[in-house]
């Protein structure tokens, strides 16, 4: 690098390796520094800028902490009631079968209240596609215990850790809508670290394209931190998440049926 | 809301089919509803997003404003009721559903015995028809609010009438149906005798 | 014309597709009528009824307490419906299972030996018709040919063939239905 290189310089248009897409809006994300949520949105809006669908693509926001995922989401969207995205995912995909629809949902949203919706959505195979981030937990309540909270993980409403005798276990419906005939394509992944990140994107890029070809639902469950409902730092909660979450959530590919 | 009567599922009549209504096209649809609706966006406009939702309180009451303004515009242009053998009526059934149905009869053989009967069925209960059945008052002597429940209509008659005329109820419940008989009687006895 | 009619008999002896079957011939005669069931969650056994009407104006009440005719099937049928025939009203019923027959002094009572006449055409699923057609006897309201349409339009087009054995129990239970008493 040259000595004397001023900042003008490294910013010129045609020294630019990274970008944050239009697809973004310019507002400042709400979520806790070190939360999984910014980069599952940047991928997202990404993969919707490279297949250029933006026209044709309607996103369905959840209730949590990406209630508000519209601010910062560039694209038309829909908010629905507490668990029911993929509801009403499937009566906009029915409305305009041509269009992209899916959805964006939080574990208490998706595998708690919403569990009904979410599998029946599957089952019938509607041809949409569900981002799922999953953190374990309650984050925008204050991190109550969620039915994703691991055996013997503290959180506020389980203090002396969940006890799977008298709390349950935690609910694998990633594994669970997998085995439906409806559903086409299901990976796990993870927003952590740039190799994960690219993994991550590759797979929701995958989904939309099984939308595009008509396959079926396309089921992708991002495992992210909590730090702030974990009491943790962002690089603690980053290690927690590797050390206790990925083995009880073990990261890739699923399911992926070639052909419907 | 769409509230449907258990009765329609089970009975079969005579039906008025429409022409089907051919769908719009993308291009109708984006000329009529692209300045609001979720869609898809254009580059040459803004997001549109679908929501009630703020999280500073100043913007959802302004918000909250303007669906009351939105709730009011329904209440004065929504209201749908039909009334049936009203324009000489002394005595008012108010029902709707299958009970509506029933209360037709009891018009007929109220009728046959020299009792002035109508009835005013809502059809949509919000916006329910308030004036309506407030005009009603000033026309008859009572009203019967015949309903399969416990009552459940019968406070919105009241609260339409304001104390004008005496509002009584009749209801059947835990899946038995009124007859137009007993209906008949609890109108004799509640409201025309009374 | 109004002609406010219950059937009822047991669930499978085929009470409401009779009904169906006099309902829809009242549609293609271009009358208003109305069906209405009651019957109980088992497909055979129980209890089942129909309110059928036909009018020649729109129909009030589809539920009704009191009926100008009662087709009855059966004994539990016949303890709970007498009473509601309108004086001057009809009654219908088969006799067979029954073992108080009807008192009423104010009504017409006419039978039908229905069970006994499916028997003899070597087929128990002509009961329903040759009831209908014992009722028809008694009151022509629909025409032979709009009862051939309703048959048409009310049993499934794999039973179509089915169609002239029931024209056939129609017109054998039109034969067969006897006064018991006449006003």
């Amino acid at each position: 690098m040259e000595e004397n290189l001023k900042i003008e310089d490294i910013i010129k248009e045609e020294n630019i390796v990274f970008k944050k897409t239009d697809h973004l809006t310019d507002k400042e994300l709400s979520y806790c520094p070190g939360c999984g949520h910014g980069v599952a949105h940047r991928i997202t809006m990404e993969v919707i800028e490279e297949m250029g669908i933006r026209e044709k693509t309607i996103g369905v926001a959840p209730v949590g902490c990406s209630v508000l995922a519209y601010e910062f989401m560039n694209i038309d969207m829909q908010q629905a009631a507490h668990g029911r995205a993929p509801a009403v995912a499937t009566g906009i995909k029915r409305v305009y079968p041509e269009k992209f629809v899916f959805t964006y949902q939080g574990d208490g949203d998706l595998a708690a209240i919403g569990t009904a919706e979410t599998i029946h959505a599957c089952n019938r195979g509607e041809n949409i596609v569900i981002i799922f981030v999953n953190n374990g937990i309650y984050g925008m309540t204050g991190g109550q215990m969620a039915p994703t909270t691991l055996p013997g993980m503290i959180s506020s409403t389980s203090p002396y850790g969940r006890n799977v005798e008298t709390m349950g276990h935690p609910l694998k419906i990633t594994e669970l809508v997998a085995h439906l005939p409806g559903v086409c394509f299901v990976s796990r992944q993870a927003v952590h670290t740039p190799g994960n990140v690219r993994k991550a994107k590759k797979a929701i890029r995958k989904a939309f394209e099984n939308q595009k070809a008509k396959k079926g639902l396309s089921f992708i469950e991002i495992v992210s931190n909590c730090n702030s409902g974990w009491k943790m730092t962002p690089i603690q909660s980053n290690e927690w998440m590797v050390d206790n979450m990925f083995p009880y959530y073990p990261l890739g590919e699923i399911k992926d049926e070639k052909v419907k | 809301m769409i509230l449907s009567d258990g009765a329609i599922g089970q009975m079969m009549e005579k039906v008025e089919l429409f022409e089907q209504i051919p769908r719009k096209t993308e291009a109708e649809i984006r000329a009529e509803r692209d300045s609001w609706a979720a869609m898809g966006k254009l580059d040459s406009r803004e997001r549109n997003i679908i929501t009630s939702l703020e999280l500073q309180s100043e913007k959802q009451e302004k918000h909250n404003h303007k669906l009351q303004a939105k709730y009011k515009a329904i209440e004065e242009t929504e209201v749908r009721f039909e009334k049936l053998s009203c324009d000489d009526a002394e005595y008012l059934l108010v029902a709707y559903g299958l009970s509506a149905r029933i209360c037709q009869k009891v018009i007929e053989i109220g009728r046959a015995k020299g009792h002035k009967i109508g009835l005013l069925r809502p059809i949509t209960l919000w916006p329910y028809p308030t004036k309506a059945v407030a005009e009603m008052a000033s026309q008859v002597k009572g009203m019967l609010s015949v309903e399969m429940s416990a009552g459940q209509m019968v406070e919105d008659v009241r609260l339409a009438v304001n104390g004008k005329v005496a509002v009584e109820h009749f209801g059947r419940f835990g899946g038995m149906i009124p007859t137009p008989d007993e209906v008949l009687e609890a109108l004799e006895e509640k409201i025309i005798k009374a | 014309m109004t002609e406010e009619i219950i059937i009822a008999g047991f669930g499978g002896q085929g009470v409401l597709s009779m009904g169906k079957i006099l309902a829809y011939s009242g549609v293609m005669q271009g009358q208003e009528v109305s069906w209405m069931p009651s019957y109980g969650p088992e497909m055979r056994g129980g209890t089942a009824n129909v309110t059928v009407i036909l009018s020649d104006d729109r129909i009030s009440s589809p539920t009704l307490n009191s009926f100008d005719t009662a087709i009855i099937l059966n004994q539990q049928s016949l303890d709970k419906f007498e009473e509601t025939i309108k004086p001057g009203g009809t009654l219908l019923y088969d006799n067979n299972g029954i073992n108080t027959p009807p008192k009423r002094k104010d009504i017409n009572i006419y039978l039908i030996e229905g069970a006994k006449e499916a028997s003899k055409m070597k087929n128990p699923k002509t009961f329903n018709m040759i009831v209908l057609g014992a009722y028809l006897k008694i009151k022509p309201l629909v025409k032979m040919e709009n009862v051939h349409e309703g048959l048409k339009k009310s049993l499934p087009e794999r039973h179509h063939k089915m169609i002239p054995l029931n024209q056939e129990a129609i017109v054998v239970g039109a034969g067969a239905v006897q006064k018991i008493q006449v006003l």
